[in-house]
C-alpha cells in the first residue's frame, strides 16, 4: 500500500491545479493509497508510523526538501521505501530523478528502487551532505584515533556518504594568505574516508548544514548509516 | 622556475596515482586514496589502507598497506610504515618501507630507515641507520 504524506504548503490555493491534475494521474496510474495531510496540531512521526503499522510499504512525500528529509527520520527507522512527488523548488528530485509532482507519478509507478545510504549527524539522517565553514583550531577526531586540527583562517569541510559504513571528509582551505605583491599560496584539499567523525571547537558552536537544509550545532557525531533506504528514483537521477 | 615546479609536483602525482588506471579503466577493487593536503595538522595513530599522499602535517603514527607520497611542503614526525614511499618533504621518525624508498633532492629523513631498495637522489638529506635489502624486513 502507497501512503501519501501531504505537506500543509500544497493545500494553498496556488498548487490546486497541480494538486488535482496529480491526484487524476496517480488513480488513473493504479498507485493510489492512503492520504494523509500535515495539518499544524498533527505530528508526522505519529502519522507515517500508524501509516506502516496499517500496511504502507512505501511513504510517498508530496511537499518539497524540507518535508522529504523530516519524513525520512522516522521512515529510515523501518524497512519502507520512499517517494518523491516535490512541488516548488527542489534539488533532492532533480537527484532522484523527478522534476516535478506530475513526472513523479510516471517515476512511481515505474518502481525503479535504490538503495541509498545515509549519513547520521548525531540522531539525525541526512542523504546526501553535511557541510560547515570551519575556523582555525577546530579539532575533527577521526575513528577515535586521529585529530586533524584546522591550521589556516578557514576551511570548507564538506563530508558526503562513502558507503554503508564509511564516510568521505573533504576540507579545503579557503582563506587567503597573499599580499599586494605576494602571490596567493594555493592549498590542495584533504581528502580522507572515515568510518566516524566527532567535529568540535573549543570556542564556539558552529552550524553543521545537512543537506542544505537541516542545520545541527557542533559537538557533532557524524557515522555512515549501517542499513541504507530504499527510494524510488527516475530514470534522469543524478546519483549513481 | 614557480611553474617548473607545479609541473615536477604534478607529474609526481599522476605518476603516482597512475597506477589505479590501466587502460583507461578504474579498478573498482582499489582502495579510496587519502590526501592530507597543506593547512591541516594530524595527530595521532593515523592508519590506512590505501595509498595516502601528504602535504601538511602529521605527528604520531602513519602507516597503509599501499603506498605513501610525501611532497615537499609535508612535515611528518612520526614513525612511519608503508609499502612504497616517495618522500620530498621531511621525516623526523624510523621508517619502514616494504617496497622501494625514493629520497628526492628536497627530501629529509631524521631518523633509521628499513627498506627493500633504496633510491637517494643528490641532495637529499638521510640522518639515521640503513638497512636495505630483501632480508633487512625480517630484521
Amino acid at each position: 500500500m502507497f501512503f501519501y504524506l501531504y505537506d500543509n504548503f500544497v493545500l494553498d490555493k496556488k498548487y490546486t491545479g497541480i494538486l488535482d491534475h496529480m491526484e487524476a494521474r496517480v488513480i488513473e496510474l493504479g498507485i493510489n493509497g492512503r492520504v494523509e495531510k500535515l495539518l499544524p496540531l498533527r505530528n508526522m512521526k505519529e502519522l507515517i508510523e500508524h501509516g506502516i503499522k496499517q500496511g504502507a510499504h512505501t511513504v510517498v512525500v508530496v511537499g518539497n526538501d524540507h518535508t522529504f528529509l523530516r519524513a525520512l527520520q522516522v521512515v529510515a527507522q523501518y524497512d519502507c521505501s520512499m517517494g518523491f512527488l516535490p512541488f516548488g523548488e527542489t534539488k533532492l528530485g532533480a537527484w532522484f530523478g523527478v522534476t516535478d509532482a506530475l513526472d513523479g507519478c510516471d517515476t512511481l509507478s515505474r518502481r525503479i528502487t535504490k538503495q541509498l545510504p545515509l549519513g547520521k549527524a548525531n540522531q539525525i539522517y541526512f542523504l546526501i551532505t553535511a557541510t560547515a565553514i570551519l575556523p582555525i583550531n577546530t579539532q575533527l577526531m577521526c575513528n577515535n584515533k586521529w585529530t586533524i586540527s584546522t591550521q589556516t583562517e578557514a576551511v570548507a569541510c564538506s563530508i558526503t556518504i562513502f558507503d554503508q559504513t564509511h564516510i568521505k571528509l573533504f576540507i579545503k582551505p579557503i582563506g587567503q594568505t597573499g599580499g599586494l605583491f605576494r602571490k596567493a599560496k594555493t592549498y590542495h584539499p584533504t581528502e580522507l574516508v572515515v568510518e566516524r567523525l566527532a567535529l568540535e571547537h573549543p570556542g564556539q558552536s558552529l552550524p553543521v548544514t545537512l543537506d542544505g537544509v537541516t542545520v545541527v550545532k557542533t559537538p557533532v557525531i557524524i557515522t555512515a548509516k549501517p542499513k541504507a533506504i530504499k527510494v524510488i528514483v527516475g530514470k534522469h537521477r543524478q546519483l549513481t | 622556475m614557480l611553474c617548473t615546479v607545479d609541473n615536477v609536483s604534478r607529474l609526481r602525482y599522476t605518476e603516482h596515482m597512475s597506477k589505479f588506471f590501466n587502460n583507461n579503466e578504474v579498478d573498482m577493487d582499489a582502495q579510496p586514496s587519502t590526501v592530507i593536503g597543506d593547512g591541516v595538522k594530524v595527530e595521532g595513530k593515523f592508519t590506512g589502507n590505501g595509498p595516502i599522499t601528504v602535504l601538511g602535517e602529521v605527528v604520531g603514527t602513519l602507516s597503509t598497506k599501499d603506498d605513501l607520497l610525501v611532497e615537499d611542503s609535508a612535515r611528518i614526525e612520526a614513525d612511519v610504515e608503508a609499502n612504497n614511499i616517495t618522500l620530498a618533504g621531511e621525516i623526523k621518525g624510523n621508517v619502514l618501507c616494504h617496497g622501494k624508498l625514493h629520497i628526492m633532492a628536497s627530501g629529509k629523513v631524521f631518523g633509521d630507515v628499513t627498506t627493500n631498495i633504496l633510491s637517494v637522489e643528490t641532495g637529499a638529506i638521510l640522518k639515521g641507520q640503513c638497512t636495505t635489502g630483501a632480508d633487512s624486513q625480517t630484521a
